[in-house]
């Protein structure tokens, strides 16, 4: 009898033993993971914008045929492309609907000042202030993507995840 | 565990900090543009009604992206001091 109560103790010991080890591998998760890949197509995000206001503003002069439009437009594509696919990811991502909507508001604005620059006609021009602003702008909704993704890693371990990007 | 959870908010609290002023300083440099551009009188009303649209939800975005900072502590402060909880429990099993 006894060996019986011993056998069922060290069973129900071992059982809590099992519970207490895969209780303590749970984590608490608030935002998605660090992702170093993500990181880094943000920053070349952003250095491609900022050399395309900075190589704009000089290389070519307000009122010259060299700051229309069309000379502009493939390279306003590419990185149209670039911000895209940053909020693509971003969508996939749980717990992260905080750095979607910074994609988003992003993505539309580069898009407005596409059509800026675009003008009625499909081949308009800017001025200098223009191209300033809009570098400014663009410049300051990418540091908050970058922030957004960087501060994932804040009061942690350097933990990082990577994802493959689609 | 509380001391984890301290330790956990003081070292984020610096890094933070040096985030908040940095879009403060982005935010006074494109003020400063438009200001410069409306001074200049190259800007018309309408432009610059667009800018201040951008200029909001620039600071949408950078709100969005302290709550992401806010989260991120709050997690790392949580994780820490369930992980002192875990290790104490396990040492009470050990020792039983």
């Amino acid at each position: 009898m006894n060996k019986l109560i011993i056998q069922k103790q060290r069973i129900a010991l071992l059982f809590l033993t099992i519970v207490t080890l895969s209780l303590s591998a749970c984590k608490v998760q608030l935002i998605s993971a660090y992702d170093a890949n993500i990181h880094t197509q943000i920053t070349t995000a952003t250095t491609n914008i900022d050399s395309f206001y900075t190589q704009m503003l000089a290389t070519t002069t307000a009122g010259n045929p060299n700051r229309a439009y069309t000379n502009f437009a493939s390279a306003y594509a590419a990185i149209e492309v670039q911000l895209r696919s940053l909020y693509n990811i971003n969508c996939t991502r749980a717990k992260n609907a905080q750095q979607d909507t910074i994609c988003k508001l992003t993505l539309n604005q580069w898009i407005k000042y596409e059509a800026m620059h675009k003008g009625a006609n499909g081949n308009g021009t800017l001025q200098d202030f223009q191209i300033t602003l809009n570098r400014d702008f663009m410049l300051a909704k990418m540091q908050a993507m970058e922030v957004s993704e960087r501060v994932k890693t804040l009061g942690a371990s350097q933990t990082s995840t990577n994802t493959t990007n689609p | 565990m509380e001391g984890a959870v301290q330790s956990t908010v003081a070292t984020a609290w610096p890094q933070a900090q040096a985030i908040w002023l940095t879009f403060e300083q982005t935010n006074k440099n494109i003020l400063a543009d438009m200001a410069m551009a409306t001074i200049s009188g190259g800007m018309t009303t309408d432009q610059l009604k667009s800018y201040l649209d951008d200029m909001k939800t620039t600071l949408q975005a950078q709100l969005l992206a302290t709550e992401v900072m806010a989260l991120a502590v709050a997690q790392a402060a949580a994780n820490a001091a369930l992980d002192i909880f875990w290790t104490a429990v396990n040492a009470a099993l050990t020792i039983i």
